[in-house]
């Protein structure tokens, strides 16, 4: 047997030892990320969330679920009681920290944080948060709870269609209604904006008092800004919104649905030339590009005389938002032009029976069954079969709701 | 630190925190220019490149330049109580914002007593339900007393023309050829009809020519809608209403806990057609419209639009498509139909396929191509409209000219009623004046939404734009008000087109042009002899002048108002010139060696001006 230098077991036994040492300090390390993770430390906890917070939180839990809580459903508690209590933004850091794939509160941490950055007036958060929550969906066993999921979803898009609206990004609202609208018929006015994107006011007092407590938020929002100068200019205010709007391309000059705003303004104050200038530098058209943008291209070719470019682009316009009065008016213009009197007539026909639409609309809510009906039967007559349907199915409901009140009433 | 930075550091300190442990919080959002990194721009397509956006922002600063503004030259002078025009209407509000209260009242300017100088009447309202009324509220006839600076002296009781109940509208001609103007006034419940008696007095004759109509009627035309060379009058009805039990909307929160109900929630009611025989006798032939009613008709314009020497009929109505109604007679060339062509000459609705809230009209060739253009004016936040005239041989056909114009933004934060397409300083080129006035109190929820609000001028640049000019216009262009109806006519006989504007609440308003003009015009008034002695639709041209300067005698127009009947041709010189005109019955003559001077008559067939 040969035996072993002590020089050279020495010098075996170092490398195990020191081997030995680091799968201590590896487990130790390893077992004390794992403790961390579990934690509610594992996520951080907001600095200035107190230790009574917590404790609170986790007896809140544990008296509704009969168990203890995970670090992310701590962090729910946490943001909800702390939101009730009027602390909002520590509410917000709280559910920013759960990863929004978290299986149990992911989806439901993004709704809140969506709803609380609402109640802080931003706007570009509470979108985010919601694309996030929309974007998790796809991801496969997200949410534990399937009928919960469904319901945060459809909170969530309701939310999004809503910050949409403000900004008056209409061709990113009508995805989001359409996706909404797969989940089930939806209340009278989602369903008017979904089948009628443009036939109702867009720019009220109302709308623009909430886009002005976003903007104090984040007055550096490009599109906040530009749909704020959107609104100035509705109002007149050309001088303004042309500062703003010009402000808002600066702030984010790739922003096609900015850039449209700014050229919507120096057309309609026939600044011919800025106009001009300002398209030219626009990239070549593109599908999916803002309706807005399509738009301005449509009226660029009908000032340069280029008719069938215009009728185009007016086209293009119908094919995304057939009731919109205003493409079939532009439309019709471009085939007069081009000597196509019988589709221009047929065009102006359809503008006039969406006017009459449009009068309809603004009555058709649950309470007024019939105002639904009108405007189901006009849908109709206008060949819109969907928006139809939805109109009736909501006269029922109206009607329903009107008889189970009178009867409540007996 | 940017926006960005603090949107992403959450995520950015999250990671630090852990360890090892990066949260995928992401940062969707835009981010700043430069940052060097591809935007997501929350679904909006964006532009890529860097190159790309600086050309963008260098685009930004093409276009337009702003000049020193400069002095129209238009301007007016309100007319103090000294001139002993004093007038304030009556609507009967008292807080329960009845839909009857809000839309005021007329002026019609009109030569009463045959002397050359023009007179002026005001309808007036009532105490509400009208079976209340006990004549306290009459309307006013004021006779111009034509001295040197303009006087006027209160004649309505004089004249007996004591107009009792709710009245709204008025519409002037000379309807049974005795020399002298009648007047038409709409009202609540039950139409005037003051036949002239040529002495300076008029008599009510609506219950015996059955043209009281009884439904709540706005506007009134004249005009010969038959062609038989009497006039024949259209009126323009407004809403299904009941003055007993009125519909009323309360509102806790405002002021007096209610707010004006909107049009919306009422009925239209369809307009009325009388046809003259000329000898005094009225026949309602309402029937005779189709496919247009009901609407919700305020203004109504009587004028040939097409070229063709046959008047069109062109209806605002609040909220819904206007009507441009066409004649249709039969052979022996009775009127068998009146039908609506407004959608396929794209008069209906604006270019945003709106039925706007349409008030008053104002008919004119305003940019000097020979045919009559129509401005509408229309409710707050949104545009008026201007349908310029693009007809060719028969087909009527229109273009919204309103942006090319640059009559659209300005009038964004006016809800504008009376409006005439004056040529206030004397250049041939019409202008425009609007008055304005919201319907609604609405500044107790929305301060930006005002209730009074002032007239507005704006010039014509004569290139197809207008400019606005109320700035310098006169101090009554300051004053915000509740304006409804407006007429014009020349009161002082100096070749400049004077105003008169019924307003609500506050004092009626006589304005005086006393605009700087270097050109000259000639006013006239014309005289039918083979088709209504109110020739509607006659046409003057001043021969040699290009572009094309000419005018039409327009039935109705503005709101609720009758302009004086007479022909304001302004930009002329100090020179001889030819006219043409071209009478509603086919014939046309020419006048020669005609020098600018104030007013003066033309009777058909006569071979020369008469000078008053």
């Amino acid at each position: 047997m040969q035996l072993e230098s002590p020089v050279i077991a020495e010098q075996q036994w170092r490398p195990r030892r020191w081997r030995r040492i680091r799968w201590v300090v590896l487990s130790l390390v390893v077992a004390g990320a794992l403790w961390w993770l579990r934690s509610p430390g594992g996520l951080g906890i907001p600095s200035a969330v107190t230790s009574a917070d917590v404790e609170r939180a986790e007896q809140e839990f544990r008296r509704a679920q009969q168990r203890d809580a995970d670090a992310a459903e701590l962090l729910l508690t946490l943001a909800e009681n702390l939101a009730r209590r009027g602390r909002v933004a520590v509410a917000v850091e709280c559910v920013e920290r759960i990863p929004v794939l978290d299986q149990r509160s992911g989806l439901r941490s993004r709704l809140l944080l969506a709803q609380y950055c609402l109640r802080l007036n931003q706007a570009f958060r509470a979108e985010r948060a919601v694309s996030e929550l929309l974007s998790a969906v796809g991801e496969s066993g997200v949410g534990d709870d399937r009928g919960a999921a469904a319901v945060q979803v459809r909170t969530a898009r309701e939310l999004l269609v809503f910050l949409l609206s403000l900004q008056f990004r209409f061709e990113e609202r009508q995805l989001a209604l359409r996706e909404l609208r797969q989940g089930g018929l939806l209340e009278p006015l989602l369903t008017k904006q979904l089948y009628f994107p443009s036939l109702l006011a867009w720019r009220t007092p109302q709308q623009n008092e909430r886009l002005q407590q976003f903007l104090k938020e984040s007055p550096q929002d490009a599109r906040l800004v530009a749909a704020h100068g959107r609104y100035l200019l509705g109002a007149g205010a050309v001088e303004e919104a042309r500062q703003l709007l010009d402000g808002a391309v600066a702030m984010s000059p790739g922003n096609l649905g900015v850039l449209s705003a700014a050229l919507e303004c120096r057309f309609e104050e026939q600044d011919l030339a800025g106009f001009r200038d300002l398209l030219a530098v626009c990239p070549e058209y593109a599908e999916g590009e803002p309706w807005l943008l399509t738009q301005m291209r449509a009226e660029a070719a009908a000032l340069q005389g280029d008719w069938s470019g215009s009728a185009v682009y007016f086209e293009v316009l119908l094919a995304a938002d057939d009731t919109n009065a205003l493409y079939c008016q532009g439309l019709a213009r471009a085939y007069g032009q081009l000597g196509q009197q019988d589709k221009r007539l047929q065009l102006q026909q359809r503008a006039l029976q969406l006017a009459e639409l449009r009068l309809t609309l603004g009555e058709a809510e649950l309470k007024n069954p019939g105002a639904l009906r009108a405007a189901s039967q006009s849908a109709l007559a206008l060949g819109l079969t969907a928006a139809a349907e939805d109109l009736e199915q909501l006269a029922q409901a109206g009607e329903r709701a009107l008889r189970s009140g009178q009867e409540r009433q007996r | 630190m940017s926006e960005w930075w603090e949107r992403c550091s959450g995520s950015v300190g999250a990671a630090m925190g852990a360890g090892a442990l990066i949260l995928t919080m992401g940062c969707t959002g835009e981010q700043p220019r430069g940052a060097g990194v591809t935007e997501a721009a929350g679904g909006q397509a964006v532009v890529q490149t860097e190159q790309e956006r600086e050309r963008i922002l260098r685009a930004l600063t093409s276009g337009r330049q702003s000049g020193a503004a400069e002095q129209s030259g238009i301007r007016f002078r309100e007319l103090g109580k000294e001139s002993g025009f004093e007038f304030v209407r009556y609507d009967d509000m008292r807080g329960q914002r009845r839909i009857l209260e809000v839309n005021g009242g007329g002026a019609a300017i009109f030569d009463v007593d045959g002397d050359g100088w023009l007179d002026v009447f005001l309808t007036n309202g009532c105490v509400l339900p009208t079976r209340l009324d006990r004549g306290q509220t009459p309307g006013r006839l004021f006779r111009n007393l034509h001295q040197s600076e303009l006087r006027f002296g209160d004649c309505s009781e004089a004249s007996g023309l004591l107009q009792r109940g709710f009245c709204c509208g008025c519409a002037v001609a000379d309807v049974d050829h005795d020399g002298f103007e009648d007047l038409y006034l709409t009202a609540v419940g039950g139409n005037q009809f003051w036949k002239n008696n040529g002495d300076g007095t008029f008599t009510e004759t609506a219950t015996e020519t059955g043209t009281k109509c009884g439904l709540w009627g706005s506007s009134a035309a004249f005009g010969d809608l038959n062609g038989d060379g009497h006039p024949d009058l259209y009126v323009a009805n407004y809403l299904e209403v009941s003055e007993e039990a009125p519909l009323l909307c309360p509102e806790p929160r405002a002021p007096g806990g209610y707010i004006g109900c909107t049009p919306a929630m009422f009925r239209g009611v369809p307009d009325a057609v009388y046809l003259s025989d000329g000898a005094g006798g009225w026949r309602d032939v309402s029937g005779v419209v189709t496919a247009a009613f009901p609407g919700k008709a305020l203004g109504v314009v009587i004028c040939d639009l097409g070229g063709d020497r046959r008047p069109e009929v062109y209806v605002a109505n609040d909220g819904q498509p206007n009507f441009l109604l066409v004649s249709e007679t039969a052979e022996d060339g009775g009127l068998v139909g009146l039908r609506d062509r407004a959608v396929e000459a794209s008069a209906a609705v604006n270019y945003e396929g709106f039925g706007q809230a349409s008030m008053g009209i104002a008919a004119e060739d305003f940019n000097r191509d020979g045919r009559t253009d129509l401005f509408l004016t229309h409710f707050y936040r949104d545009t008026n409209t201007l349908y310029v005239n693009r007809s060719q041989g028969e087909l009527l056909l229109f273009d919204d000219g309103t942006r090319t114009s640059l009559l659209g933004l300005p009038s964004l934060g006016f809800l504008g009623f009376g409006v005439s397409g004056m040529d206030a300083d004397n250049d041939g080129w019409s202008d425009l004046l609007v008055v304005n006035g919201h319907v609604d109190d609405r500044t107790w929820f929305d301060a930006d939404q005002p209730y009074r609000m002032t007239a507005q001028m704006f010039q014509n640049r004569g290139d197809g734009t207008f400019r606005e000019v109320t700035g310098d216009a006169g101090a009554y262009f300051g004053r915000a008000l509740l304006g409804r109806g407006l007429a014009t006519g020349d009161l002082d006989r100096d070749g400049r087109l004077d105003a008169v504007v019924s307003n609500q609440l506050d004092p009626s308003a006589v304005l005086r042009n006393e605009s700087d003009v270097d050109g000259r015009s000639l006013v006239l008034k014309l005289v039918g002899v083979g088709c209504a002695r109110t020739p509607v639709g006659v046409r003057v041209r001043v021969l040699g002048v290009e572009p094309v300067l000419w005018r039409q005698l327009v039935g109705g127009g503005s709101y609720q108002s009758a302009d004086a009947c007479e022909l304001h041709l302004g930009g002329l010189e100090d020179r001889e010139y030819d006219l043409e005109v071209q009478w509603p019955d086919g014939s046309v003559q020419q006048i020669s060696g005609i020098r600018p001077g104030k007013w003066a008559v033309k009777q058909q067939g006569a071979a020369a001006l008469l000078p008053w």
